[in-house]
């Protein structure tokens, strides 16, 4: 985003150098779900013209465009984006400002955005978006990792991508400053909200159980994303729900199931990096015979995940009739 | 004496370095800028793919006479001392992006990389024989540049 906000140059080089000295994790994630994204250019902490200061720490005395660093007076960060991709909220929020009007590839000075204030004073701005591709309004509360928006390229864009921008207030004026340098991503480096690949589950993966009997089933998955997975009663908690079709009545709902869908939230709180399980119930409802029962992980409200990573998780599952099931130990 | 003939002997071997250094092309060497219609020199692959000495980037390079080049592209001269190959200007927007996104493909060159931007753009691509090479477009409302050079960080 070039042109939001004109304070002097040299106050504006004092200031993004002196924001780079507080260098701690907070709370931000990636604003988009796709991990494969990566940076194109990162912020110029140095306006000076032709002087560059990247994420890195690194100082470039030119004026050229540095691969995956920065760019000469670039105040924010450019994701390379195919058209409609989902954008998300980097942090919890409310939405302040916003335009969709823009043609989704309409070249000019201003684009289409989305901005949202934060509950640290900070802001974060989405630019470049697709036309009427806003699926939020002013004054909207929006949850970190929630899609507020689909990708484009309106404005003063050279290609598909999301310009990233997290703004600071100083003294009465908002100036752009750099989340890698910063530091402000929830892990290091900064990760995509929502992510998750299977870790193991109980009886190989495989239940038998006897016709009308219940019997309780764990599975396990590591936290690849951002975000901590919450069990409380949150919007965007972990649980784990039917797929395949999405959110589908299950055959196999135990009593212990939230609804026909949701069989259980993550078991406790899980931090990035960290394995979480789900334990629930599988009633042996249907006549005696082999079936399959698909899982996937949900921040409820916000996101499914990428089943494919979880391993394509579903749980065969043989009812039988009158017959105990034999127990047996072990990971799939 | 001798302390002061091998003295005189290293002193000799390090200016004739140098001579060598100067008189031989580097890996920034600058290729004399062709005047527009001119073919440019063929495109003549090292027998080994890679070369052990810094190449000389005008042999190396992409044939500009068979480039693929945005219609509205008017060539520029090169500045003095750069490294870049050919440069032109262009239309502003993001035509010139997707123009090479589409066109390297099709004239075979293997895209590697690409690295959209608001006023910046980069595409890095391969030639058949493993030379690495990049566009950078820098644009803004009034005018655009299109440079073509080696693959740079």
């Amino acid at each position: 985003m070039i042109g939001l906000l004109r304070p002097t140059g040299g106050a504006l080089f004092l200031l993004l150098l002196l924001a780079g000295t507080a260098r701690a994790a907070d709370d931000y994630t990636l604003p988009f779900h796709d991990p494969k994204v990566g940076l194109s250019y990162g912020v110029d902490r140095d306006l000076r013209s032709c002087i560059q200061a990247d994420w890195t720490g690194q100082v470039w005395v030119d004026c050229a465009a540095h691969w995956g660093r920065v760019y000469d007076n670039h105040t924010g960060m450019d994701f390379p984006m195919v058209a409609f991709s989902a954008v998300a909220a980097a942090r919890d929020g409310v939405v302040v400002d916003l335009f969709e009007g823009f043609g989704t590839w309409q070249f000019g000075a201003n684009g289409n955005f989305v901005l949202i204030r934060h509950p640290d004073g900070k802001r974060t701005l989405y630019y470049h978006l697709a036309q009427n591709g806003v699926l939020v309004g002013v004054g909207d509360q929006v949850t970190a990792g929630q899609v507020i928006a689909k990708s484009g390229c309106s404005g003063m864009c050279n290609g598909e991508h999301l310009h990233f921008e997290l703004l600071a207030q100083q003294n009465g004026w908002w100036f752009p400053t750099d989340p890698n340098w910063e530091r402000r991503w929830t892990t290091w480096p900064g990760r995509v909200p929502f992510l998750a690949s299977y870790w193991r589950e109980n009886n190989a993966g495989a239940e038998t159980i006897v016709h009308g009997q219940t019997i309780a089933h764990w599975v396990e998955f590591r936290n690849d994303g951002g975000r901590t997975w919450r069990n409380d009663i949150s919007r965007g908690r972990i649980l784990l729900g039917t797929w395949n079709p999405a959110a589908h009545a299950s055959a196999f709902r135990a009593w212990d199931w939230g609804s026909s869908w949701y069989a259980t939230n993550v078991d406790r709180a899980t931090a990035p990096g960290q394995v979480g399980r789900f334990t629930f119930g599988l009633y042996g409802g249907p006549p005696a015979g082999s079936y399959g029962e698909t899982f996937n992980l949900v921040a409820n409200s916000l996101f499914w995940f990428d089943h494919a990573r979880l391993g394509s998780f579903w749980v065969p599952i043989n009812v039988v009739w009158g017959i105990s099931p034999t127990p047996r130990a072990g990971t799939r | 004496m001798l302390r002061r003939q091998a003295l005189v002997s290293l002193v000799s071997l390090v200016l004739a370095a140098c001579g060598a250094a100067s008189a031989t092309p580097t890996g920034h060497a600058v290729p004399s800028e062709l005047p527009e219609g001119t073919p440019a020199r063929s495109f003549a692959p090292s027998p080994t793919g890679r070369l052990d000495s810094p190449p000389d980037l005008a042999l190396l390079a992409p044939d500009l006479a068979r480039f693929p080049v945005p219609p509205d592209a008017r060539r520029l001269p090169l500045p003095v001392g750069s490294s870049l190959l050919a440069r032109w200007k262009v239309e502003p927007g993001s035509g010139t992006y997707r123009f090479y996104r589409d066109a390297l493909p099709t004239a075979g060159y293997s895209i590697t990389g690409l690295a959209p931007g608001d006023t910046v753009a980069s595409i890095r691509f391969e030639d058949g024989s493993g030379g690495a090479w990049q566009i950078d477009i820098h644009g803004d409302l009034e005018s655009a540049l299109l440079e073509l050079g080696p693959e740079h960080p």
